[in-house]
């Protein structure tokens, strides 16, 4: 069939991409103003506070059931995290001090790779096309 | 075809066709079908960690570099991989391949023990240690910050604190007003949205929460996504891109518990960044003090940061040589889209070459 012969038919599939496209923007608009009203945002912080209730009450019981069984709960593995951490954070703080007293070549990144020269210089600048506002 | 064809001359002919169809045309259903691809996947070497975060160094691909180095520091709200996608389509590998000094700050995913981490420790503490190592690692005496997305809130706060070496600042669809910021603002109202709460109990706010407040900006794009890949799916290269940009979205990262309600309070109810009262350790964010040349792009249908919310930046910062720049495309496609390497990258490097000397 040539191109002759499809002029007068529709393009359908372009009808259906625009009937979904159109679809899509209209129910997104329609969620969102119900999602913009104040009594969307209650019910959603009354949510999120059974959730969180429900979350409080089983960290509980559970902290309870491991003390029990003298398994260390998440509460004393959060602990042992943040000793790690502590020492973590001077370890940093002891490796910044002795880049500091080796200089630059400790500090280096280019893992014997030849470093480039820092001469480039820039070409004349295409145009973007875009639509800028510069003060 | 003759009126006298046979039955298996016909059904030969319809074989071949399917053959060709499924060979040349339906190239997209690959990258539906794949599990791990490759992301991230421009060389680079880890040059300083501490704690999650890391900051990497790309390989130069150049004999020549532009003098000044680029830091790029990321969103807290999502995985990095977002600027350097896959090779053909990532903002990295193009400013590697332009000739930029690229670092990059990644901040990693916050551990339970890092749900202390305050905005303080982002802006005050990480961003200053990788400045530093980025100026000793170059040899310069300055830089070029980029900040994406809440990265360029955290580039405003260094740089609105500090007398910094750096000497231009790209900013890509940051928010500043954060009481424009649509229905997360609506979401998050005092009144109903109990942060302390949700810290206080869950620690480090879950990946899965945020991506269920991002989903539900637009409610009907699980269903509808699907729908337009399938309506593209001769293009192969759009179905690559979109796959790509969809697993990205849905890669949701925790958010550190502390630095999150600091960021309802400070940020969203107090609207303390753009109002100037926001205090990090007792030094007041001051977006005026910035008076280094800065160009914010902005994406035209952006869902998560609109315009609204990123348009003043420009008007409160002091610089005297500022650049709005507003592209087609939404919030992840105007750095990692197919088509940003038609619009914002070569923008982008219009206006850092000529900074970078």
């Amino acid at each position: 069939m040539s191109a002759a012969d499809t002029a007068g038919i529709p393009d359908l599939s372009a009808a259906w991409r625009e009937w979904a496209t159109r679809s899509e923007r209209q129910w997104n608009e329609f969620f969102n103003q119900i999602m913009g009203t104040e009594e969307f945002s209650r019910g959603l912080g009354r949510n999120l506070d059974v959730f969180l209730h429900f979350q409080k009450t089983m960290n509980e019981a559970m902290g309870s059931w491991f003390m029990t069984m003298n398994v260390p709960t998440r509460t004393d593995i959060l602990a042992l995290g943040d000793r790690l951490l502590a020492i973590e954070n001077r370890l940093a703080a002891v490796e910044a001090q002795l880049a500091g007293l080796d200089g630059a070549a400790s500090a280096s990144s280019a893992g014997g790779r030849p470093r480039p020269r820092r001469t480039k210089r820039p070409e004349p600048p295409p145009d973007a096309g875009a639509n800028s506002h510069a003060n | 075809m003759s009126a006298a064809a046979s039955t298996p001359d016909i059904a030969q002919q319809v074989q071949t066709t399917v053959e060709a169809v499924l060979r040349r045309g339906l190239v997209g259903l690959e990258y539906i079908s794949l599990d791990d691809p490759q992301v991230g996947a421009t060389p680079r070497d880890t040059i300083h960690a501490r704690g999650p975060m890391k900051l990497y160094h790309y390989h130069a691909q150049t004999d020549e570099v532009y003098r000044i180095p680029l830091l790029v520091i990321t969103s807290l709200v999502s995985k990095p991989y977002i600027l350097d996608l896959t090779p053909g389509q990532s903002m990295m590998e193009f400013l590697v391949r332009q000739g930029y000094d690229v670092y990059l700050i990644d901040w990693g995913l916050p551990r339970e023990e890092d749900r202390g981490l305050r905005l303080e420790d982002y802006a005050l503490s990480f961003i200053p240690d990788c400045v530093e190592r980025v100026l000793a690692d170059s040899g310069e005496s300055d830089l070029n910050l980029l900040g994406y997305c809440v990265g360029g809130s955290l580039t405003l706060m260094y740089a609105g604190t500090h007398d910094s070496p750096v000497r231009n600042i790209a900013c890509l669809t940051t928010p500043v007003d954060f009481q424009q910021m649509g229905l997360f603002s609506q979401w998050t109202d005092q009144r109903y949205f109990d942060v302390d709460r949700i810290v206080d109990t869950l620690g480090n706010v879950p990946g899965e929460i945020m991506l269920s407040a991002f989903d539900m900006l637009r409610p009907t794009g699980r269903l509808t996504s699907p729908i337009q890949v399938l309506d593209r799916i001769r293009d192969d290269r759009y179905v690559k891109s979109f796959m790509l940009v969809d697993r990205w979205a849905a890669d949701q990262i925790p958010f550190a518990g502390e630095a999150f309600r600091q960021m309802i309070k400070e940020l969203y109810w107090k609207n303390a960044l753009l109002e100037g009262t926001l205090e990090l350790d007792g030094r007041r964010v001051d977006l005026s003090a910035i008076r280094v040349p800065m160009i914010h792009a902005m994406a035209q249908h952006d869902h998560i940061v609109p315009h609204a919310a990123a348009r003043p930046m420009l008007e409160r910062v002091g610089s005297e040589e500022k650049e709005e720049v507003i592209l087609r495309g939404g919030h992840a496609s105007l750095v990692a889209g197919g088509n940003a390497m038609y619009r914002l990258w070569p923008k982008l490097d219009q206006w850092l070459s000529v900074r970078s000397i």
